[in-house]
């Protein structure tokens, strides 16, 4: 066989590689084989640059959020690697697995189920592999903890069949089954988010009952139980008590004996609960309040009165006596020297005073968008941060511990000293809140993020928190704290000191605005009132006024802002006076918080105007396994959508379409709007006789008069007019006798065209007789004479139903993430008609567009990982309908190109195009160690990080991508075959 | 964020597709279908250069929507006080072509086409435009050499509307004025942007039956991305 001179580099490249590997260990090929090479996780394959990174010895200078985690990690001291997951879009990497290389067996299964118990405690990550000397396990980390064995108190190994994976090298060798189903946990596959892709890893992972919810879920019934709401002094017990096990997990106290001062005989501070009086308690607190200072520990006057002997027996049974699930003691089980600090964080924001529309950020929420307003890359240590309405204060943690690192970074990673973490805290983090309560706990979360940055010697000997207070954090309106600056700042308008680099939170979303608020809103000159009195939007345009020169704020909003018709105008103004420089769309994310299926979105804007030419870029997050289970976000190329900003400001509904899907979506939506309307069309036939509209209304109530001509009759409920037409059996009659609209005889009278008010838009044509329709249909009747034209107009309708339909989806009124499915009578309105003397003239690919738009689109922004579209692995048939649009998308152009083979690789699929001769190459049988090495090991790191590669070479396309449907639809290969026409076109072609 | 990346593109296509075969062809596509444009039913028959423009524009888009031709055309109205080009062709999925210039740049354009009336209208000063006009620069020729038109580009498009005249003598007269201009510029060695050379001539004529006829011609560039430029004339008799 001749091979062409691209064939023979590939498999020259691909064995050499391999070898080399051998020669490196003076072992034959095979002989290199260990339980890591299974998942290629082997420290030669996976390398620094590909995502392993070495815990303990030398390693490569990392980048710093890669650092601080490594070092994390080394906190649990038995484990060897962190494989990370990284992206190429700026967002921090993710601790995809932990790896344990216990090959020479060094540690016990009692020392690993000790470990498997802290990781799992840490939540960090979901993964952690340990690898035997002939064997590999994977022990899951975000679910119920698999290593309590039914009521037993200690901790196990787990055993095999509990475990996510367990294979020996020699099975995995012997039978291909068992191999196919290690790969499936292959490095790569974490790497590049294939793996929780697949639907069949989701019982690797459920939040509620990973740990950290677990212990939320325990404190918040504990307080249910001790009616904190109505009992403050309780509640701030129970908080104190948990900062009080931070310190004693974390060893800061000197002794067990040291308890012994407060209480005789007390070596903890549950014995002091259980045993101590409420002032021996109390003297507790006051001691720790004047070692620390700073109001953290303060047990105010009035608490104090409010505990008696009782209540704190009580409160010391409930502590002592929590269980989880009735089986474990809580106390017992959870220890602070492995939970990370925002677990206290998150915690606490439960106990902030709900209401007032306030909805608490789940951390990883706040770390994406930190990930964006003060990304690690760019970062200069010096940033001030300001969150207006700053609750419990998580983003200020987050932002605060990213200047620790910052810092550490720049230090040799040493630990900053106590002087330094509180001049951080006092200059750069800010806070504002009009809530007292939640303000406290602002600076309960300071004073723990802080702990955390310390050493418990240090801890112990020389904080002493600073009162926050009234310093940085400010219990306040934002629209008095902004003008009280504002004032502050008149006579050095273009001083920077006083201003914010980054203003970052979740506002409450409420339609009610403060007094200040208001008066902001009705006294400011020059620009439009806020609509729907949503104080959120309202916020994010005052924050302006507080940024510094380069400063951006980042603020979560309600998703009405861009989706809704009452904004439009207002942020068509904010957009034109601001920098736009992202919106980050969480529309079709479900429960993203745990309050409410509240819909946001996060603007991220600078004070200064666009330029002319400024661009938006819009990412649809979807919603996807990981975000289900708070691990994270799934971003891909088809979910980045750049508008130019005067067109983002005429055109409301460009959101919407790239929420659907975008690119040449747009064109569509403006090509179906440059038609006519079905109700222009309907009303040009009314001097014929037509007659258009819906259904009658009955009525209970006046005013309300008689049809005589309807009651009594034949009526078809809109649920009876189905996708293939009428269902007979439903048909009823009118029992009403009074109606609120009853219209005319005629409306009812055959011939009639029916239309249900639905998104799919079923229709119905009635020959004869006279039939009775509600308000959720719309009718059109036309007189005997003009029964061929209206049977034409009912024929076209049909023929033209399915980019009508599409046309509604991209345009009409409905909310994309709702699950109802009814539309109204304006959608029916402006769904696209030919103008007279034109016709219906979408292209092929159009009418591909509409079909995907209907089939899976709709869903898919519902219903996310349980669309089709994600469920699914593309089939063969996929593929081939996928490359087939491709190349007759292409074909004008370049006539000579044509489909070639595809080809599954760990949860990527790819698909070959080229042009002119085959390919020589003997794809049957080398196409899968070509692709492996081409993945993996010329272009692997990219597409590890972006899921998504167009390679070129020699006369050959390859399109490499997840393996799930989404990324094979006909729609998307018209996307990726208009992207591979602009890649040719630079080539010269 | 500052750096997002996506998506991936590596390598480079080696052989196998023709070079140019997006330009090349999108200019065999617009020759195709002048005439169905010239001869369509209903079409208004316009003498203004903007309107013809603008017709043509909406015929090719019309035709490669049919087709799936993957280009978009462009025509940019002088009303919105931007001119700088007749028609752009762009990529299939540049949704600026039927959106609006407005919100688009024409960045995204992989080749230029520019209308020009045989004769021009106006004037003595204006007889030569096809080629190049004085004192102003309004030439045909001439604004594509001197990167007015088309800066980036190596390949740039003159549609020809003949309204007077059999297309042969038009070859044969702009041919005379191309080489007026270089013995001129051979004489007087002034302003180097108002250099011609003798090889700057139209090359053969290719006529077709449909009353349409199309050749090429080479021009070096000054102050320009691209050293040089290839143009196409693409004509068609609207008179007779």
């Amino acid at each position: 066989m001749t091979h062409t001179p691209a064939q023979q580099t590939f498999s020259r490249d691909l064995y050499a590689h391999r070898d080399q590997l051998a020669r490196k260990r003076n072992l034959s090929t095979m002989a290199v084989m260990t339980p890591l090479d299974l998942v290629d996780l082997a420290p030669s394959k996976a390398s620094e640059a590909g995502g392993l990174v070495r815990v303990h010895g030398t390693r490569h200078r990392l980048p710093m959020a890669e650092e601080a985690a490594v070092r994390e990690a080394a906190l649990f001291h038995r484990v060897d690697f962190v494989f990370f997951r990284r992206f190429s879009d700026g967002r921090s990497p993710q601790a995809a697995a932990y790896v344990v290389d216990n090959s020479d067996e060094r540690l016990s299964k009692d020392e690993l189920a000790e470990l498997h118990w802290h990781v799992w405690m840490h939540g960090v990550t979901p993964l952690l592999y340990v690898a035997w000397p002939t064997r590999l396990d994977v022990l899951a980390c975000s679910r119920t903890p698999d290593f309590w064995k039914d009521t037993a108190q200690k901790r196990e190994y787990p055993e095999p069949e509990r475990l996510a994976l367990s294979v020996t090298i020699e099975t995995a060798a012997q039978v291909s089954d068992e191999l196919a189903r290690v790969k499936k946990y292959s490095a790569y596959r974490l790497a590049d988010g294939t793996f929780w892709d697949d639907p069949e890893n989701k019982q690797l992972l459920d939040v509620e009952k990973a740990a950290h919810q677990q212990l939320i879920t325990a404190i918040v019934e504990t307080d249910l139980e001790l009616k904190g709401s109505e009992k403050p002094a309780l509640r701030r017990l129970l908080l104190l008590t948990l900062l009080v096990k931070y310190l004693e997990d974390r060893a800061v106290f000197p002794s067990p004996a040291w308890f012994g001062r407060f209480r005789a005989g007390a070596r903890s501070f549950l014995d002091l609960l259980q045993h101590g009086t409420p002032k021996e308690i109390a003297s507790f607190f006051e001691f720790l309040e004047n070692r620390f200072r700073g109001d953290v520990f303060s047990l105010h006057s009035g608490d104090l009165g409010a505990l008696n002997a009782s209540m704190v027996r009580e409160f010391a049974e409930l502590i002592e006596a929590r269980t989880l699930k009735k089986q474990r003691y809580l106390w017992q089980q959870y220890s602070f020297r492995h939970l990370p600090v925002e677990v206290l964080s998150h915690l606490y924001q439960r106990f902030a005073q709900k209401g007032h529309g306030a909805i608490f950020t789940p951390p990883f929420v706040a770390s994406l968008l930190l990930d964006y307003a003060l990304p690690y890359h760019s970062m200069s240590g010096r940033e001030k941060i300001l969150d207006p309405t700053c609750g419990s204060g998580v983003f200020l943690v987050g932002a605060f511990k990213r200047l620790v690192h910052y810092w550490r970074s720049r230090n040799s990673w040493r630990q900053p000293s106590v002087g330094t973490l509180k001049d951080m805290l006092s200059k750069q983090i800010h806070g504002v809140e009009l809530q007292g309560m939640a303000l406290d706990l602002a600076g309960f979360n300071l004073a723990l993020a802080l702990c955390d940055a310390l050493r418990p010697d240090i801890i112990w000997h020389e904080l002493k928190f600073d009162r926050l207070r009234d310093q940085s954090l400010h219990e306040a309106d934002f629209f008095d704290f902004a003008s009280q600056r504002e004032a502050e700042m008149a006579d050095t308008p273009n001083d920077d000191t006083g201003k914010f680099d980054v203003i970052i939170g979740n506002p409450p979303f409420l339609s009610t605005l403060t007094p200040a608020a208001q008066q902001f809103d009705s006294g400011t000159r020059g620009r439009l009132r806020v609509p729907d009195k949503q104080i959120a939007y309202l916020i994010a345009e005052r924050s302006m006024a507080l940024l510094s020169k380069s400063g951006r704020i980042c603020l979560l909003e309600p998703s009405g802002l861009i989706y809704n018709e009452k904004p439009v105008a207002y942020f068509r103004q904010f957009i034109s006076r601001h920098r736009t420089y992202n919106i980050l769309d969480f529309t079709s994310v479900r429960q993203l918080f745990d309050e409410a299926d509240t819909k946001v979105v996060a603007v991220i804007a600078e004070k200064a105007p666009p330029a002319p030419d400024h661009r938006i870029e819009h990412f649809t997050f979807r919603r996807t396994v990981l975000v289900d289970q708070r691990l994270g976000f799934e971003l891909d190329h088809y979910d980045r959508h750049v508008l130019p900003q005067a067109y983002a400001a005429d055109r409301p509904e460009a959101w919407k379409i790239n929420l659907l899907g975008g690119g040449r979506l747009h064109f569509l939506s403006e090509r179906l709007r440059g038609m006519g309307t079905l109700s222009d069309f309907v009303g040009s036939k009314r001097n014929k006789g037509w007659d258009y509209g819906e259904g009658y209304i009955a009525a209970n109530s006046e005013p309300r008069s008689p049809a005589s001509w309807l009651h009594g009759k034949p009526l078809i409920p809109s649920v009876a007019i189905g996708d293939k037409g009428i269902d007979v059996g439903q048909i009823t009659t009118v029992k009403e006798k009074l109606f609120r609209s009853a219209y005319t005889e005629s409306r009812y009278t055959a011939p009639l065209f029916l239309i249900r008010e639905n998104e799919k838009l079923p229709s119905a044509w009635i020959d004869s007789g006279f039939l009775a329709y509600k308000a959720q249909i719309v009718g059109i009747s036309a007189p005997e004479r003009e029964r061929k034209a209206l049977k034409q107009f009912a024929d076209d309708f049909l023929r033209y139903r399915e980019e009508m339909a599409a046309f509604c989806l991209l345009r009409g009124t409905r909310g994309l993430a709702s699950k109802a499915t009814a539309i109204n009578k304006t959608d029916i309105d402006n769904l696209p008609w030919p103008k007279p003397g034109e016709a219906w003239n979408l292209s092929k690919a159009e009418k591909i567009l509409c079909s995907d738009l209907l089939l899976y689109m709709g869903e898919f922004v519902r219903r996310g990982q349980n669309s089709a579209l994600l469920q699914n692995e593309a089939q063969p048939d996929d593929m081939r309908t996928y490359s087939s649009m491709f190349v007759n998308t292409l074909l004008p152009v370049h006539e000579n190109l044509r489909a070639g083979e595809f080809y599954n690789l760990n949860g990527l699929a790819c698909q070959m195009f080229y042009f002119g001769d085959r390919p020589q190459l003997d794809w049957s049988t080398k196409w899968g160690s070509h692709f492996e090495k081409l993945v993996y090991f010329s272009s692997g790191f990219a597409l590890r990080t972006v899921r998504v590669l167009r390679f070129y070479q020699s006369n050959v396309i390859l399109i490499i991508k997840p393996n799930r449907l989404r990324y094979w639809i006909r729609s998307i290969a018209i996307r990726d075959a208009d992207e591979s026409l602009r890649d040719l076109t630079k080539q010269g072609f | 964020m500052s750096h997002n990346k996506l998506s991936i593109v590596q390598g480079q296509i080696t052989f196998g597709p023709q070079q140019n075969a997006l330009i090349t062809r999108t200019i065999d596509f617009v020759y195709t279908q002048l005439p169905g444009w010239r001869d369509r039913t209903g079409r208004v028959n316009e003498t203004d250069e903007e309107r013809l423009n603008a017709q043509l524009t909406r015929h090719l888009n019309g035709c490669a929507l049919k087709t799936g031709f993957p280009a978009i055309f462009q025509h940019e109205d002088k009303q919105t006080g931007r001119r700088r080009i007749d028609i752009a062709a762009s990529p299939s999925d540049f949704a600026g072509a039927i959106i609006g210039s407005t919100y688009f740049a024409f960045d995204d354009a992989f080749l230029v086409l520019e209308g020009k009336r045989l004769p021009p209208p106006g004037g003595k000063s204006r007889k030569r435009e096809y080629v190049s006009g004085e004192p102003e620069i309004t030439g045909g020729i001439q604004r594509f050499k001197l990167g007015l038109h088309g800066a980036k580009l190596s390949v740039g498009v003159l549609v020809g509307y003949v309204q007077d005249g059999a297309i042969k003598s038009w070859h044969s007269k702009i041919n005379r004025w191309l080489r007026a201009l270089a013995r001129r510029s051979k004489q007087n060695n002034g302003d180097p942007k108002q250099v011609w050379i003798a090889s700057e001539v139209l090359e053969t004529l290719t006529l077709s039956p449909e009353r349409c006829s199309r050749c090429s011609s080479h021009h070096p560039r000054i102050d320009s991305v691209s050293e040089s430029i290839r143009l196409y004339h693409l004509w068609t008799q609207m008179s007779g």
